[in-house]
């Protein structure tokens, strides 16, 4: 009768920890680094987790981390902003937004932390100017001055998961509820709002220089909008959800897909023309690494377009073929947009340790992957 | 894809996906989602019911009762002889465990799909978008809305009346409360009738007490959307032995000890 109960406890014990362990307990969230570059090219902000770290880019260290002691309630998504009187606003899981000193990681006191947020940050915040935007998936945009007073909120009707623009005028807010919205930056005043676009739209738009704003839908597709009226001009269908804005290089779209696509696309005068996907057709018998799902925004630099994938690889292909050049592995799965700083890649990943590579344009690493100090 | 995701998860999270997109209701399609369970196991929890009948009806036999009182003094024996009756008589004593084993993939799958259904973040999204059939129009179900009553679905429950914390425990734990009676509801009702000393009323005993409060202890602990599957279930299954016409209600009834003489 004693091992009867022995078994029982066990077979209960077990479904428990299996239940926990296999999804991260009561419903953990989780999502990939949020990386910000300051305005030099010297240090990168690289928030993930429960954490945010300054990396100094030339030697590859570690400058600080915020907070100092970890802290289990926060759990930071976003990609942080940089204001211009030196603060770095990060919205965190717990509903707070945080102001940190930019060069000494010292979280800011005065208002901060922001708390009138109902939900997480899961979008990245916006600094423009004297104000702050940030976008909350209890469907509001936040518009604070650089103390934290919040000066309007404007609600959309689901969550924010993406990241507001400015193009000076106006404010372009991606909503999951698969509308854009263009707001006034002083008032929150509606201008526009499009019509449901077919999915939800999370990641970045990306402000074209004839007035275009293009968004990536999880209607699988890439929609060019008027920015001023919000009307749409043309679509861009895609295999699978775009999660993110492309990359734009002189006439030339760059976005990838949920399904591993990257596309090519060469702006006309009102519409596009879809140069080339990649892989193609030769991808597979050359033996070229395979590209899982894309939802980073790609880079462009002296023709080559440099992309990194859930495969946990960094591609670089040729932007006006679509020719594969190079492809390097990291130690994890890279979701977040690539970043140029001069003439090297940054790239952060989720691996368990290492967090963020840099890569020369031939594919060599320019040093040791930067692994986190606690 | 592993095997788990194939023959488990993936089905799970779409057939759930699926009920969603005509009810736009998530708890009321975990609700569903749990009763279709429940059918499609119902040959299970019959055979279940069949066993626990026969070996009740083995255990209470002149034969099975005259082998305990001749080895009662030899454990070892007495185990390779009841292992025999069960062999003669066409019984297997582990019949009515089955059912209750294949809970525990279900139960593990459904937290997995409910929690990974609802995308809270953007790394579940994506994994949801991957897990996702082509059939599934995902574009146009999320972000799955969450909220079912009073309760957020990703999230353990509780109930906040007027700021009253129970414990420190953020709230009134309400559906874990309601999990922990029913599953000592429903273990009561279906177990017959037992005698004191009978062989197994022991691991019985232990099992009504032990489970409601484990049961409990996830409902307490993880997203409430368990804890719907968990009552739902309970309820289903208590209806299924009462259309059986096999509730045991003396077993709610405290039992009076027997005076010693």
């Amino acid at each position: 009768m004693k091992n009867n109960r022995l078994l029982l406890f066990f077979v209960l014990i077990s479904v428990s920890v299996i239940l926990t362990a296999c999804t991260g307990g009561a419903g953990q969230a989780s999502s990939w680094p949020g990386l910000t570059l300051d305005p030099d090219g010297e240090v990168a902000y690289v928030a993930y987790g429960t954490a945010i770290y300054a990396v100094n880019l030339e030697s590859f260290t570690q400058v600080w981390r915020y907070p100092l002691e970890r802290d289990n309630k926060i759990n930071f998504f976003a990609t942080p902003a940089i204001t211009e009187d030196g603060q770095l606003i990060a919205g965190s899981f717990n509903h707070l937004l945080y102001s940190i000193n930019l060069e000494n990681g010292q979280g800011n006191q005065q208002s901060w932390p922001f708390d009138g947020a109902e939900n997480t940050y899961v979008g990245g915040t916006l600094a423009d100017g004297n104000m702050i935007y940030a976008p909350s998936s209890d469907n509001s945009l936040y518009a604070l001055d650089l103390s934290g007073n919040l000066k309007w909120t404007y609600a959309a009707e689901d969550a924010v998961w993406g990241t507001p623009v400015t193009d000076g005028k106006y404010i372009f807010l991606p909503s999951m509820d698969h509308r854009m919205y263009a707001l006034d930056p002083q008032t929150g005043r509606e201008v526009w709002k499009t019509e449901p676009l077919n999915g939800s739209i999370a990641g970045v738009p990306t402000l074209g220089p004839g007035g275009q704003l293009f968004v990536g839908t999880f209607g699988s597709e890439l929609v060019a909008l008027d920015s001023a009226t919000g009307k749409v001009l043309w679509r861009a269908p895609a295999s699978n959800w775009v999660w993110t804005g492309p990359a734009l290089d002189n006439d030339w779209l760059y976005f990838g897909d949920l399904d591993g696509v990257l596309h090519g696309l060469e702006l006309t005068t009102d519409s596009y023309l879809e140069r080339w996907v990649y892989p193609n057709a030769n991808s597979e018998l050359s033996g070229e690494p395979e590209v899982g799902q894309i939802t980073g925004k790609p880079v462009v630099l002296d023709g080559v377009v440099y992309f990194g994938s859930e495969s946990g690889y960094v591609y670089a292909i040729d932007a006006e073929s679509g020719e594969f050049k190079w492809a390097q592995p990291v130690n994890g799965k890279i979701y977040t947009d690539l970043k140029l700083v001069g003439d090297k890649i940054l790239v952060a990943t989720m691996g368990k340790d290492e967090l963020l590579y840099m890569f020369e344009t031939d594919g060599s690493q320019f040093r040791s992957p930067f692994i986190p100090q606690n | 894809m592993n095997i788990w995701d194939m023959l488990i998860l993936d089905p799970m999270i779409n057939i759930l996906l699926l009920i969603y997109s005509v009810l736009q209701n998530f708890g009321l399609s975990i609700i569903l989602f749990t009763l279709l369970i429940r059918l499609i196991t119902y040959p299970l929890t019959y055979r279940q019911f069949k066993s626990m009948q026969a070996m009740q009806e083995l255990q209470n036999s002149p034969d099975f009762k005259k082998m305990q009182q001749k080895y009662k003094d030899d454990k070892q024996k007495m185990q390779q002889e009841q292992m025999k009756l069960y062999q003669e008589k066409g019984v297997n004593p582990f019949g009515s465990c089955l059912p209750t084993l294949i809970q525990f993939p279900i139960i593990i799958g459904l937290y997995q799909a409910v929690i990974r259904a609802l995308a809270v973040a953007p790394t579940q999204m994506v994994d949801l978008n991957s897990h996702a059939y082509d059939f599934i129009n995902l574009s146009r179900l999320v972000l799955i809305d969450k909220q079912f009553l009073w309760m957020d679905l990703s999230q353990p429950e509780r109930l906040s009346i007027f700021g009253f914390d129970l414990f420190g425990l953020g709230g009134i734990p309400v559906l874990a409360i309601i999990v922990v009676v029913t599953t000592y509801l429903q273990s009561k009702l279906m177990t017959p009738v037992s005698q004191p000393g009978e062989q197994g009323a022991g691991m019985t005993q232990a099992m009504n007490l032990y489970m409601p409060l484990f049961m409990g202890y996830l409902a307490f602990s993880f997203a409430s959307g368990l804890a719907i599957y968990f009552v739902t279930s309970n309820l289903a299954t208590i209806g299924q032995y009462a259309a059986m016409g096999r509730l045991n209600w003396k077993n709610l009834i405290p039992k009076r000890k027997a005076k010693s003489s």
